[in-house]
């Protein structure tokens, strides 16, 4: 019997997941296993509330996500695809690789919300189905977490995450489209990060600091009247931007080191300080840390008429940096002259940080952007060997590839290389708005309305994220979206037509992508009108009025997948001109190898 | 030392579920007893279901029985459904007959069927459902005692994103753990479709290829490796990922007739790494990115036990990778599995060459003279025939079609409510159970009609998380395909 009890003993101990957590973690652990029986036991009790009882729903809804938001860190930094069905957006997707089968079930918390926010008599069945699922999921988190390693690094790094998760997809709403619960939620999730840190940081004046910050932080959130209201600007600036920056003194000061790998934000600089993002992370493994010579030779390359067939036109003919890259037409104008292409000319301003190129992402990388566009026979209808067969006829060329590329011959992978590295480049981050979130400068009460607008009440900030303001998700940035707005042929409010061009279905052929579009960055958009892959919109206050509307549900475009919400966002006039008057704060002079420069030197 | 114990200890609580889930699964009702060499095996169409699958022409005397499917009931489990989308599976003779344990991926669920001793299927049992499974299962392996010196142990790969972890299931599970996971941590968080392990004779210890089914932009597809000298401890050991010599790490730059010397370099600390960690760590090693690595084999024939073969299925929207589909193989060296040559066998991205047919090919069986290979078409919209087998002549490097699925040809009828669309219907896992059936040239075939659907076969498996999925599969066995 002693000998039972000790075997029984001794195969828990041994059986037990060994997760190797430092000691220094291991408070942090058992905190993050008791809210994480929190969330199951919440969301437990949520699935046993009757779908008759409203009130009750959402109660008991509120109080799983407040214990959701506690552990999201970790959530989202070890299991990020187990979010996506526990967190994700209630929108179809669809597999790209395997578009006849694999439709992504909608599930998990904002599929529930849906049902009992939006709904006055919720389908119960269904309901049901997805809440008990979402037990299901958490209690897989629950299992799964069990196998993770804690350590300094990453519980500092996975803090840092959510601060910028915060920042792009809390305050704007982007988990809680309908319930709008973001505000308490973000002050629950500072609230524990500040915990998990307590407990691994020294207790010292720096941690103190840090400790102020964020509580500072979380009464301006807790104190908040309503969703729409709040003042985004002051809460990242004055908040949660000095209790970030306060995280890198504490994380020095304890000897933390940052994980070594790649990524889109570099880990050990100040919030949105102006090395803030890292474009190599965007670049295909083959093409990162390019030399200033690689990108001069792009530049250059980027305005050779070689190559294009009939030598007649460059990049430079439909990007031209003097109107932001673009050529202020709606559609570019074909290679024949007589024609014009499928889409507008899109900037090619900080297009670098995208996770997919094209309106209809049908590449990857800038390097095979550069193939596609060559190739076209609407654009250049070139070849990349007959341009390096004319390269290869000039000396000056030829001496300039050697030295790039330290190989004799020219190859047109190098072509593709050096003007993308050169895209690359066209990093625009310098705006006012980027200087007054640096304290270097002040925006304007309008411009600062504009903001607030922007991510709040007009919901843009839910697909232009903060503070790329394009479709790339933060804070891991590894999908750009694309969204199905019902973009008209020709603006016009009532009785629309829809654009015919299919968008990213095209390429795919998955259903849910029909008619869908990459969602641009709107840096520098004062400079680049028209708007939309078709041009259809001539000026900043078409596209407002186009949105105030709900897209093409509003104008007489019924499309059964449109992704924005067909609502009207209920915006006078004063306030979009103020959510205009933000966006022209977005402007930024071009900045050409500059940083490359910087950082060679 | 400790966790020599641990892994001893973890083996023993295993052999004891062996023990008792012997008795418990195998009532004397209805089963036959122990069957002899071959003799008692009777193929036949046990299922009412028709053949989903057809021989072409020149295969025309290869003979395939409908084993069974979602529409059948099986004798001693009359309230199993069989789940859709049959893939990864094994198959082991026991006692009183056969077992088979099979992934049903979408319903991310692995099943069991029993089968008296003239192969009439009798039970089925879900041994995890998506609970347990906690994620889509793919391609799998049932790991032997005689091959690979550990087991029986199916090993299944968790195909749901870049954070899933290989899980194992004891072939004689019960059904009463079916939402407890094992969950199999040494071999690091990977979007893994397969991890097989390689003979025991192979290398004396034992060495694990892991294929890794990612089209993510930042380090794609590696073909990863876990060694660990001590004989089927799949928790201590190391994990390696594979690269080129010349650490030229872009898959489309590889083509077929050319040798390219590969070495597989380590990737520290990946047992405990977030599989996002993994792929960084990949990628900064030069790792070769594959467009989705699927399944993978070995040689069959004696002294071709290191050498691995495998399928890369392709992606669109990324030109440095494969887009309709490569076969590839590695001869590891002899002495070492961190070291070998690869060449590029089949190539689908050359639509004039010999694969210029393919469609996405998925899973793989390597026989003793041959390479089977399985299509599963991703959708394009160019797709010109439905899912083909392809059969490769290792010495000749012929290739011919065996088999098309009847997709389209059974378009309109119960078993395809999708409209009539090439390719929508793909394989599964294609085994060789010729030495435990005693018959020669015979296979056990997964066929996923993915647009056979029906509420009849809604939420099947036990589990939460898969409530509305609603698949029918089969599987069949093809008997006189040449090994």
């Amino acid at each position: 019997m002693r000998f039972l009890y000790l075997l029984l003993l001794f195969t828990l101990v041994s059986c037990t997941p060994d997760n190797n957590d430092t000691d220094v973690v291991s408070d942090i652990r058992q905190l993050y296993d008791r809210h994480l029986d929190s969330l199951y036991n919440s969301v437990h009790l949520l699935s046993e509330t009757p779908a008759d009882e409203p009130i009750l729903l959402k109660k008991r809804f509120e109080t799983a996500r407040l214990h959701f938001k506690k552990i999201e860190v970790f959530g989202e930094f070890y299991h990020h695809d187990l979010m996506t069905k526990i967190n994700g957006p209630a929108i179809q997707k669809q597999n790209l690789h395997d578009n006849i089968r694999v439709y992504l079930p909608v599930t998990g918390f904002q599929k529930i919300e849906e049902l009992i926010y939006a709904e006055e008599n919720p389908d119960t069945d269904l309901l049901s189905i997805e809440m008990l699922r979402l037990t299901g999921l958490v209690d897989t988190w629950r299992n799964d977490s069990q196998t993770v390693l804690l350590n300094d690094k990453n519980v500092t790094e996975a803090v840092k995450r959510q601060f910028l998760r915060i920042s792009g997809l809390g305050i704007s709403g982007f988990d809680s489209p309908v319930a709008l619960l973001s505000l308490q939620e973000a002050a629950a999730s500072l609230q524990s990060a500040g915990e998990y840190l307590g407990m691994m940081m020294e207790e010292n004046e720096e941690m103190n600091i840090l400790s102020r910050n964020l509580e500072r932080a979380i009464n301006t959130l807790d104190s908040a009247n309503n969703f729409e209201s709040f003042d985004r600007f002051d809460f990242l600036v004055n908040y949660l931007k000095p209790a970030y920056d306060q995280l890198l003194v504490v994380q020095a000061e304890n000897g933390i080191e940052n994980n070594k790998w790649i990524s889109a934000v570099n880990l050990d600089q100040k919030m949105f300080s102006d090395q803030f993002f890292n474009a190599d992370y965007f670049a295909p493994s083959y093409n990162r840390n390019v030399s200033v010579q690689q990108v001069t030779l792009g530049k250059k390359l980027f305005s050779e008429q070689m190559l294009s067939s009939d030598q007649s036109r460059s990049c430079v003919s439909c990007h031209d940096p003097a109107q932001s890259f673009t050529d202020g037409r709606k559609r570019s104008i074909s290679l024949s002259g007589d024609s014009t292409i499928l889409r507008n000319a899109p900037t090619l301003l900080n297009s670098g940080f995208q996770m997919s190129q094209f309106y209809d992402s049908r590449v990857t990388f800038l390097e095979e952007q550069v193939l596609d566009v060559v190739n076209n026979k609407e654009e250049m209808h070139g070849s990349l060997d007959q341009a390096v067969e004319r390269l290869v006829a000039s000396e000056k060329y030829k001496v300039e590839f050697t030295e790039v590329f330290g190989r004799k011959d020219i190859t047109p992978r190098d072509i593709q290389k050096a003007i993308a590295s050169y895209v690359r480049s066209l990093e625009s981050l310098n705006s006012r708005f980027d200087l007054a979130l640096r304290e270097e400068t002040e925006l304007t009460q309008e411009e600062l309305d504009g903001f607030n607008l922007f991510m709040g009440k007009a919901k843009c900030g839910t697909c232009h994220f903060f503070p790329l303001f394009n479709g790339t998700v933060p804070p891991q940035y590894n999908e750009s979206e694309s969204e199905v707005l019902g973009v008209p042929a020709q603006y016009i409010t009532e009785e629309a037509l829809n654009d015919p061009d299919s968008g990213k279905y095209h390429v795919y052929l998955a259903e849910t992508h029909l008619y869908a579009f990459k969602t641009p960055t709107i840096r520098n958009v004062q400079n680049t009108a028209p708007y939309m892959h078709n041009g259809a919109m001539k000026t900043l206050e078409e596209v407002l009025d186009f949105y105030n509307r709900g897209g093409g549900a509003g104008i007489g475009i019924d499309l059964p997948n449109q992704t924005l919400p067909p609502d009207t966002l209920g915006l006078t006039v004063a306030e979009q001109q103020k959510i205009i008057a933000f966006m022209e704060a977005l402007e930024s002079p071009v900045e050409e190898p500059s940083k490359l420069l910087a950082g060679d030197q | 030392m400790k966790k020599l114990t641990t892994s001893l200890t973890c083996l023993l609580l295993g052999l004891g579920v062996f023990l008792t889930g012997c008795d418990k699964f195998f009532p004397a009702p209805g089963m036959g007893n122990g069957p002899g060499k071959g003799k008692s095996v009777k193929l036949k169409d046990y299922s009412a279901t028709p053949h989903l699958a057809k021989t072409t022409p020149e295969f025309r005397n290869i003979k395939l029985y409908s084993l069974f499917s979602s529409e059948d009931q099986l004798p001693l489990s009359p309230d199993y459904i069989f789940g859709g989308s049959a893939d990864g599976a094994g198959f082991r003779r026991v006692h009183s007959g056969f077992a088979l344990i099979v992934n049903n991926e979408d319903n991310w669920a692995v099943s069991r069927i029993l089968f008296n001793a003239s192969l009439k299927p009798m039970k089925g049992e879900y041994v995890l459902n998506s609970d347990g499974a906690q994620s889509r299962v793919c391609s799998a392996t049932l790991a032997t005692p005689e091959e690979h010196g550990f087991g029986p142990i199916f090993l299944t790969a968790g195909e749901s994103g870049v954070e899933s972890q290989t899980k194992m299931v004891d072939l004689f599970a019960d059904e009463a753990n079916a939402s407890f996971p094992r969950m199999v941590e040494g071999f690091g968080r990977w979007n893994a479709e397969n991890a097989v392990p390689l003979p025991l004779k192979a290398y004396n210890k034992t060495v694990v290829v892991i294929g890794d089914d990612d089209s993510g932009s930042s380090a794609g597809g590696q073909v990863a490796m876990y060694i660990s000298d001590e004989v089927g401890n799949l928790n201590d050991g190391k994990v390696y990922v594979l690269r080129r010599k010349d650490l030229n790490d872009r898959e489309m730059d590889m083509e077929t007739g050319t040798e390219y010397a590969v070495e597989f370099v380590e990737v520290e600390n990946a047992k405990y790494n977030t599989g996002d960690q993994n792929n960084l760590e990949s990628a900064s090693l030069n790792a070769i990115q594959f467009g989705r690595v699927e399944d993978i084999d070995y040689g069959k024939a004696q002294g071709d036990e290191n050498i691995v073969y495998f399928n890369v299925t392709g992606q669109s929207g990324n030109a440095d990778r494969s887009k309709y589909g490569r076969v590839y193989r590695i001869n590891l060296d002899e002495n070492n599995p961190l070291e070998g040559t690869m060449e590029l066998l089949l190539d689908g991205d050359d639509r004039d060459g010999i694969a210029g047919a393919f469609q996405n090919p998925d899973n793989i069986c390597v026989t003793e003279n041959y390479v089977y290979v399985q299509e599963d078409p991703n959708g394009y919209g160019d797709e010109t025939h439905d899912a083909y087998l392809y059969q490769y002549d290792i010495a000749t490097g012929g290739l011919k079609v065996v088999m098309e699925l009847r997709n389209t040809e059974l378009a309109g009828s119960a078993y395809d409510t999708g409209g009539n669309r090439f390719g929508a219907w793909e394989y599964g896992a294609m085994i060789d159970v010729s030495d435990e059936l005693g018959i020669d040239d015979t296979f056990i075939l997964c066929v996923q009609p993915h647009t056979w659907r029906t509420d009849e076969f809604k939420g099947v498996d036990g589990g939460s998380l898969r409530p509305n999925e609603n698949q029918g599969s089969q599987i069949l066995v093809v008997k006189g395909l040449a090994r």
